[in-house]
């Protein structure tokens, strides 16, 4: 008997998601709330970082090398993460040459989709339009 | 990394083996799921935006829409341009006075002025 719940552990691991030493959160405002580093390799700030600072009065900054590059709001909507943000298209031309030639400040949506949500990490798919890339944030203490 | 990732599926089939073969196969899709999203490292995506995640993103979306509406506005002007006017309904003196500032702005030469004028006059 105690062998066969020995040999059930990793099966209900596995289907109530579970693994070891993954630990899983909630995702709402409090938790959202402060700054994240977007796929980030090591430590909070480095020179390719990229960051998310999500405020608790619903307003965000996204940057670049601690660059303000969009601002705007963000919001929960039945589990995913809506942001509506003003950009400017010329401030991206290191990625794309042809944005220089866009002046002026535009609106973009963009949704991310949680997929696993731990402690100080999360693994999502974000989108803008048909655009979608996979993402790792990790909160900057 | 495949190795990596087979070896505790392996083991865990072999730990399931009173069990069912559609709970295992279950059970092992899922964990295959689990263990690939725990080991996902961010790579650059090709086409917009190198090492950027959000940033490639958004430069790819500011591309894609600058480029549709350079294409909107470009429409634009094309249906918005008002088709030429018939010569049929300008009156002579239209006519004259359109002769007189092209020649006046250079675009027609004396000669060409003069026998332009000539016609609309004939044409009376």
């Amino acid at each position: 008997m105690l062998r066969t719940c020995q040999r059930m552990i990793p099966l209900i691991l596995v289907l109530t998601g579970f693994l070891p030493g993954v630990k899983a959160a909630a995702l709402d405002a409090g938790y959202l709330t402060g700054k994240w580093e977007v796929n980030a390799q090591g430590v909070c700030g480095g020179k390719k970082a990229e960051h998310l600072l999500l405020r608790g009065n619903s307003t965000f900054e996204y940057g670049r090398r601690g660059k303000a590059e969009a601002v705007g709001f963000w919001r929960i909507e039945d589990d995913v993460v809506a942001f509506e943000m003003l950009s400017m298209p010329a401030s991206f031309q290191d990625i794309h040459a042809e944005l220089k030639l866009f002046n002026g400040y535009e609106i973009y949506r963009m949704q991310v989709m949680p997929i696993d949500v731990q402690q100080d990490r999360i693994s999502a798919v974000a989108g803008i339009g048909d655009l979608m890339e996979r993402l790792i944030l990790q909160r900057c203490r | 990394m495949i190795g990596i990732l087979i070896q505790p599926v392996t083991i865990i089939m072999k730990t399931m083996q009173p069990l069912g073969t559609g709970l295992k196969l279950l059970s092992a899709v899922l964990l295959a799921g689990a263990i690939s999203l725990t080991a996902y490292t961010p790579t650059a995506t090709a086409g917009h935006g190198a090492a950027w995640g959000i940033g490639g993103l958004l430069a790819g979306s500011m591309l894609t829409s600058a480029h549709y509406r350079d294409k909107e506005e470009r429409q634009k002007v094309y249906y918005a341009a008002p088709p030429p006017a018939a010569a049929t309904t300008m009156t002579p003196e239209e006519k004259i006075n359109q002769l007189n500032k092209l020649a006046a702005g250079g675009y027609i030469t004396p000669e060409e002025y003069k026998a332009q004028k000539q016609a609309i006059l004939n044409s009376l």
